[in-house]
């Protein structure tokens, strides 16, 4: 599974597909106050990017992956 | 190639004829509901397999087809001349491309542009009000915002890394990538196809529009927008893009831009610009608003600088980052008339980079411009803004096409993917499609199965007087009776299959005078008769480019304009016939129109001028002579070189086209009433009769349609006028050659017992002329087949073919062998 959920944090690991983004926008609905940990992030289908930017969640790590650390930057910084 | 593919391709031939045909049928009815129902299910059933291969630039044009058709079907968009026009453009654009997929396994990127013009052509028949309605709204969009970003207006990192680029000599493409926003239920992954970018120097992604309340949010929608600075060429982006290429617009960035930011940076009129477009874009001014006396797109700089320097120092461009951000703070002090301070500025800058930290500089910052309360993120604001912009010119673009996100289908077909499948049914039943090559095979086993069986009779008469067992011979020949039958009628079979209607090549023609007739303010109507003859595949083939030809000189020479007709008391629509019947073993095809004819006397003299005829010869010729002179090479008589036609290379080019398989060439005209053309060919060309004639005691064949008639002449009744010989033959003058000496063997031919040598009549330019050989022997149906390899040099022969004895009998090609005299 590439979206681990933690008690306030989701972990991003590897490729997160699309369908994931249901059930990441459905988590951030329960969760308020959760936040996000892209660390083992690979690669995300723009569903999940999208959802990250409508939620401006805090991001506890940027991922690894520096090329993808690069893109998201633009994107997610808009809402820090 | 997979067989999938050929039969796609094969299928998009036939396809492409048919949508032809069928959009000129409407030109005459354009209220047939059933023609418009066909069309649009050809197109919708290309556009539908058309997905199954790499090729996006014809499902881009099929699909914008299908919608225009779709339109025309629901009647919100008429059928018009234009409509017709645009969309034969795009079949033919179709079949090119086919060809060109078929012969290289790929397309060429360069069609791109193609593609999505004629898409867009087709598009804007189908809203032209939705184009007008777009623009309007909102302020109008100055086409310079086409042009690429100032680079203050990139982030940092983009900067940097094109300036990095810049400085390695590669020129940069800003790109703006905005997707479908379906795009994700056709299990697209656009960010995965930014990230592939070739040559990727910076990437970005932003919001289209305010993200809304997440519980309203559908995730699914794709909002986004990629941008991008490559380093790849234009082609190259081209290709990676060619699936999207209507949402992708490439710009080239300018290289003195960077090389202007390198050398002066800060402009002064960077400030203003920064401010009046932070105002037009929309952007609350109240961002920065107050907190500082200077206007708030230098306010927004320095949020900018302040938010770069901010960001962690573990880059290798930080030095020109650091760079950067103070050549940037250094216009806003020259923008507010704080040059004072500069020096400041620059200590600051030595620290930074000295030690390799944004901190002295961004100490410098806070010092000079203390932090505004609310910080903003001004930087990313401006992007977006810009963006927003260079979206607007993309939507700007699919405004004109709103019916890209939902491509209309009829209720019932958008179903199910298989709804076409049920209209394929009815097709092909009852016909298979067969490779020619299979077909050709066939052939050529058929050949040498006759071949084989023809040596049945040499081993009866073995069996008979050499073994001496005249049973066994009778037995042979018996089954050498039933064999031959057999064989006939398998040989007639295998020529049926090669038998094609005459219709596959007339079918063109319908467009050919349609088009043309336009192009040149004509009126012309073409009948078509005879369309169901049939004829040899081949022949059929060979007739394509020279009846065009034919065709197109009628249009062209023959067809007066509208005026002129009415003036000379013809109706205003000329017409032409070609006709198409059987006669015994040929096809006749004629070609006739009732133009201005042919005049002999212009003729005359043109042959004249171009030296083809001398005074003497212009004297003498008869008028069906002079008109049958257009056939000799380098004649033409139009005026001026038109496009069509007069190039020069006129009726020469069609009667060797035509006699090459065989066929026979005649033309009558009148003038005032028009030309007739007429073309005889034979229904096959798989089985050649000749002539079996011997000389040198060397048997050859002579192809029966040159044969016109064989003598035998006592040696005295041959005259000699110079070095020439001749024979006086039913009062006319024949002149005589020697076969032995135009095969270069220098012996004298011989007589039969009565001393009369045997002289064989070929048809020779439209001459007889007479060939002496050794003697005459029978008559025979080969299969003749072409010189091989080395032998193709060898001029003087047609070809080679087998002999039921299983000698080989070679064949003279009569035209060539006189020519080269």
């Amino acid at each position: 599974m590439p979206l681990m959920f933690k008690r306030d944090r989701v972990l991003f690991t590897g490729m997160v597909t699309g369908d994931d983004a249901e059930t990441l926008l459905a988590w951030l609905l329960r969760h308020p106050k959760g936040k996000i940990d892209l660390r083992a992030c690979t690669h995300l289908q723009p569903a999940n990017l999208q959802v990250l930017m409508a939620a401006k969640r805090p991001i506890l790590a940027m991922p690894e992956d520096q090329a993808l650390a690069d893109w998201l930057d633009s994107a997610l910084n808009v809402g820090k | 190639m997979n067989a999938l593919l050929e039969q796609f391709l094969a299928e998009t031939k036939e396809a492409l004829q048919a949508i032809a045909d069928n959009l000129l049928q409407l030109e005459k009815e354009p209220a047939n509901d059933r023609l418009l129902s066909e069309l649009f299910r050809l197109v919708h059933t290309l556009k539908g397999n058309s997905g199954l291969f790499d090729l996006p630039e014809l499902t881009r044009v099929l699909h914008a087809g299908e919608d225009l058709l779709d339109a025309v079907r629901q009647g919100q968009v008429g059928y018009s001349r234009l409509l017709a026009d645009r969309l034969l453009d795009a079949a033919d654009y179709v079949g090119m491309l086919c060809d060109e997929f078929e012969a290289q396994g790929r397309v060429d990127s360069r069609h791109i542009e193609t593609s999505v013009g004629l898409a867009e052509a087709l598009r804007q028949l189908i809203a032209p009000a939705a184009v007008g309605e777009a623009e309007p709204s909102g302020p109008p969009v100055p086409r310079h915002e086409l042009s690429p970003p100032d680079l203050p207006d990139l982030p940092e990192a983009a900067q940097a890394a094109a300036d990095h680029a810049a400085r390695q000599g590669l020129s940069l493409h800003w790109l703006c990538y905005r997707p479908l926003e379906e795009c994700f239920f056709q299990g697209d992954d656009p960010f995965h196809q930014a990230r592939l970018t070739p040559g990727l120097v910076w990437g970005g992604i932003a919001a289209r529009q305010e993200w809304p309340d997440l519980a309203e949010f559908d995730p699914y929608r794709c909002l986004l927008d990629f941008r991008l600075l490559s380093s790849a060429t234009l082609p190259e982006l081209e290709e990676h893009f060619r699936y999207v290429s209507e949402q992708v617009k490439i710009v080239p960035l300018p290289e003195e831009f960077l090389r202007r930011q390198q050398t002066t940076p800060g402009q002064q009129s960077l400030p203003e610009e920064l401010a009046a477009e932070s105002s037009t874009s929309g952007f609350p001014d109240n961002k920065t608003g107050g907190t500082a006396p200077f206007p708030p797109a230098v306010g927004d700089l320095l949020a900018a600088q302040r938010e770069i320097l901010t960001m962690p120092d573990d880059v290798p461009w930080l030095p020109g980052r650091i760079k950067a951000a103070a050549a940037s703070l250094t216009g806003c002090l020259i923008a507010l008339g704080r040059q004072e301070e500069k020096d400041g500025l620059e200590t600051a800058l030595n620290a930074a980079l000295a030690e390799s930290s944004s901190q002295p500089l961004l100490a410098w910052l806070n010092r000079q411009f203390p932090l505004p309360t609310a910080e903003p993120l001004p930087q990313f604001a401006r992007i977006s803004a810009w963006s927003q912009t260079a979206a607007e010119t993309l939507s700007e673009q699919s405004a004109q096409a709103p019916p890209v996100a939902e491509p209309p289908h009829p209720p019932g077909d958008g179903e199910t993917k298989f709804g076409r499948r049920a209209d394929d049914v009815l097709v092909g039943a009852k016909s298979i499609k067969v490779d020619q090559f299979k077909i050709d095979r066939l052939m050529n086993l058929i050949g040498e199965m006759v071949v084989a069986k023809n040596a049945l009779p040499y081993l009866a008469d073995r069996a008979e007087t050499i073994y001496g067992i005249r049973d066994l011979s009778r037995e042979i020949k018996a089954q050498y009776a039933i064999i031959h039958r057999i064989a006939g009628e398998m040989q007639d079979s295998i020529m049926q299959v090669r038998m094609m209607p005459i219709s596959l090549v007339l079918q063109r023609f319908h467009r050919l005078v349609r088009d043309t007739s336009q192009k040149l303010g004509k009126q012309v109507n073409l009948v078509l008769q005879g369309e169901e003859t049939e004829a040899d595949k081949n022949v059929i083939e060979a007739l394509g480019d020279p009846l065009v030809h034919i065709v197109r000189n009628s249009l062209d020479h023959g067809i007066e304009s509208p005026d002129h007709r009415r003036s000379l008391g013809k109706p205003a629509t000329g017409t032409i016939v070609i006709r198409a019947s059987q006669e015994s073993d040929r096809v006749i095809i004629e070609i006739s129109d009732d133009g201005r004819g042919i005049d002999p006397l212009v003729i005359k003299h043109k042959a004249y001028e171009k030296g083809i005829l001398n005074a003497e010869q212009m004297a003498r010729i008869s008028d069906q002579e002079a008109v049958n002179l257009v056939f000799a090479a380098g004649f033409s008589t139009a005026e001026t070189v038109s496009d069509l036609s007069g190039r020069g290379v006129g009726m020469d080019v069609v009667r060797n086209a035509v006699e090459k398989v065989n066929g026979i060439l005649s033309l009558e005209s009148e003038k005032g009433k028009g030309t007739r053309l007429r073309l005889s060919l034979p229904l096959s060309m798989a089985v050649t009769n000749v002539m079996i004639v011997e000389t040198n005691r060397q048997i050859f064949g002579v192809p029966m349609e040159s044969v016109l008639e064989t003598v035998r002449v006592p040696t005295e009744s041959i005259y000699r006028i110079k070095e020439h010989q001749a024979i006086v033959l039913r009062g006319r003058i024949v002149p005589l050659l020697n076969l032995n000496s135009l095969l270069d063997m220098n012996i004298p031919p011989e007589t039969n017992a009565e001393g009369e040598l045997a002289v064989l009549l070929v048809r020779h330019a439209g001459e007889s002329v007479g060939i002496i050989v050794d003697d005459f022997r029978e008559t025979v149906e080969i299969i003749l087949k072409p010189m091989h390899s080395v032998l193709t040099g060898l001029a003087a022969y047609a070809g080679s073919a087998l002999l039921g004895n299983g000698s080989v009998l070679l064949v003279l090609d009569i035209k060539e062998i006189l020519s080269c005299r």
